[in-house]
């Protein structure tokens, strides 16, 4: 038995039995727009670092699904199924209190990404499920680096704020707030310059002149 | 009832000529091109300059009118060049105040954006907007055009360009490298791949492939894996953001939408996310008055026109802080 869950842009994930469990098999398809040894490249890369990801952020104390087994050369991941919806599809129906105390608690997991170093490279609300027991479960680690510059640390707060504010326009603001309160409480002592950073790469402007040469 | 609209960010002075209806009427323009190295932003404003006054001649005998018979001037106000952007600025503030109609600064990226919507006839269509200064992904949502991806250092246009001097080729260079690489035996050489979440960096890939020049890689192939890198990431960021909006439409604009291989791949993106495929018509894709006429002309239906003393350019401009008036 094998369902179609869901169609990412990069993935498909089957729902699956698999020794008895419902597991949910991440299949990294072939994309017929680029050429066959960068997309060998991409595929195989990205679902390495995916494995290994999700494993060390659960470590690190955030939810995660469970990694069952991995094919790199399928570029497929068995992966433990998460009963929840996509945050995107249930933050505008949740109260003001539980979203605040939701993004609260996703700054909390982002700082504990960050202390661990695991940049997760795509955070929005796709990649973001909500349980029903109230927890957030990250997902789609395929972007992750490893890294402690703050340069890259704030890029990844600056994506989340961003799609925030072009998904979410209506609420974006107290979301993010909660966000920052969540992880400035939990990183601690450096997390001001982290949120700094993410101020400074919003306020670049983005229109770049051509170098004069 | 004419619009005219004036284009001046780079290397284009432009002056187009919409009717009440948004049609293009005339598409005048005069291109700067810099015999070597980039564009340097005061010899670009001294050629504008120069051929500002042949290229309204042209304009208005293309549409076939006369001044009098405009009943608004639209001019691109930002982003771009300060030196360039204000030959521009000036022109309009004379005609705006000589014939007594109303001058409309207009942003230079929602021109590309509402233009190609004109020609596409898409509904709510996720924008890709890919120029020599701009790399952005866009919708329109509550009168305000969300960003969700762009470049974090710089514009697609610009890294090709910069490729292309490089390689020694005439300015611009992105349409030597398309043809070029069209030629290659079709040997990937592995480069540098950059994408982060629904944004794009450009700039290790093009020290990458400029340092396989200095080792001697053959130039078509290099070209070949520049574009094929390049545009793949492209097409990564707007897989990823269509799959997030959700949105059934695609729609490509900017001067780099006239590439047909970039084309060729959103096309397969599109399908991939089951989203109609649409592209600004690539005589319209690069910079050029007419857009700014058409877009003058929307903002004019909204009653928004710019006063003389809020006329001064905004080189920084950003698409998103355009509030939109029609839908
Ligand atoms: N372990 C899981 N349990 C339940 N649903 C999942 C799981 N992993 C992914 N999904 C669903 O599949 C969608 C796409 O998965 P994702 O890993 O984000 O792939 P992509 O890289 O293609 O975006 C998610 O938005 C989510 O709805
Ligand atoms: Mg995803």
């Amino acid at each position: 038995m094998s369902v179609v869950l869901a169609k990412g842009a990069e993935a498909t994930l089957f729902l699956e039995q698999w020794y008895g469990m419902r597991v949910v098999r991440k299949h990294r398809i072939q994309k017929r727009y680029r050429v066959e040894s960068l997309d060998k490249r991409l595929r195989r890369e990205r679902t390495i670092r995916e494995a290994r990801t999700i494993t060390a952020a659960k470590r690190a104390g955030v939810p995660t699904p469970i990694i069952f087994s991995v094919n790199v050369e399928a570029a497929t991941i068995i992966m433990e199924h998460i009963k929840a919806h996509r945050l995107k599809e249930r933050i505008s129906v949740l109260s003001s209190n539980k979203r605040q105390r939701i993004f609260n608690q996703i700054g909390k997991s982002v700082a504990l990404l960050h202390q661990t170093h695991i940049c997760h490279g795509d955070l929005t609300t796709s990649n973001l499920l909500l349980h029903a027991s109230g927890k957030i479960y990250f997902i789609d680690f395929g972007l992750a680096t490893t890294t402690q510059s703050v340069e890259d640390l704030g890029t990844d707060i600056h994506l989340l704020r961003r799609a925030l504010y072009s998904t979410h326009h209506i609420f974006w603001e107290g979301c993010f707030n909660a966000f920052k309160t969540g992880y400035q409480n939990k990183y601690g002592i450096g997390a001001s310059r982290i949120l700094r950073k993410v101020e400074a790469i919003e306020s670049r402007g983005r229109y770049i002149t051509e170098r004069i040469r | 009832m004419f619009v005219l609209g004036i284009e001046s960010t780079a290397h284009t002075f432009g002056i187009g000529i919409v009717d009440a209806e948004g049609m293009t009427l005339a598409d005048a323009k005069s291109v700067y091109s810099p015999d070597e190295g980039g564009i340097h932003p005061r010899e670009a404003a001294e050629h504008h300059q120069e051929s500002c006054l042949l290229v309204l001649q042209k304009a208005l005998s293309q549409a076939s009118i006369s001044l009098p018979q405009l009943c608004a001037v639209a001019f691109s106000q930002g982003p771009g060049l300060p030196p360039a952007l204000r030959v521009g600025a000036v022109m309009a503030r004379g005609l705006a105040y000589s014939l007594k109609i109303p001058l409309i600064g207009v942003n230079h990226c929602l021109a590309h954006v509402e233009h190609a919507r004109y020609f596409s006839k898409a509904e709510r269509p996720l924008i890709v907007y890919l120029s020599g200064g701009n790399t952005q992904l866009t919708t329109l949502e509550e009168n305000r055009y969300r960003i969700f991806g762009e470049t974090l250092d710089i514009a697609l246009g610009n890294m090709l360009d910069m490729f292309g001097r490089a390689a020694k080729l005439k300015h611009p260079g992105g349409p030597k490298i398309e043809k070029l690489a069209r030629h290659a035996d079709g040997t990937y050489l592995s480069l540098p791949y950059t994408v982060k979440g629904m944004d794009l960096a450009f700039s290790g890939l093009l020290t990458a492939a400029k340092r396989l020049l200095k080792e001697g890689a053959d130039l078509k192939s290099v070209c070949y894996s520049l574009q094929e890198t390049a545009f793949s990431m492209v097409a990564e960021v707007v897989e990823r953001a269509l799959a997030h909006t959700q949105r059934t439409e695609l729609l490509v604009t900017g001067g780099v939408a006239a590439n047909n291989r970039l084309r060729e791949m959103l096309q397969i993106v599109a399908q991939n996310q089951s989203a109609c495929f649409a592209s600004v018509p690539p005589k319209h894709a690069g910079d050029n008055g007419a857009m700014i006429a058409y877009t003058g002309l929307l903002l004019q239906r909204g009653k928004i026109e710019t006063l003389l003393s809020a006329s001064r350019v905004q080189p920084k401009w950003r698409l998103d802080q355009v509030e939109i008036v029609w839908d």
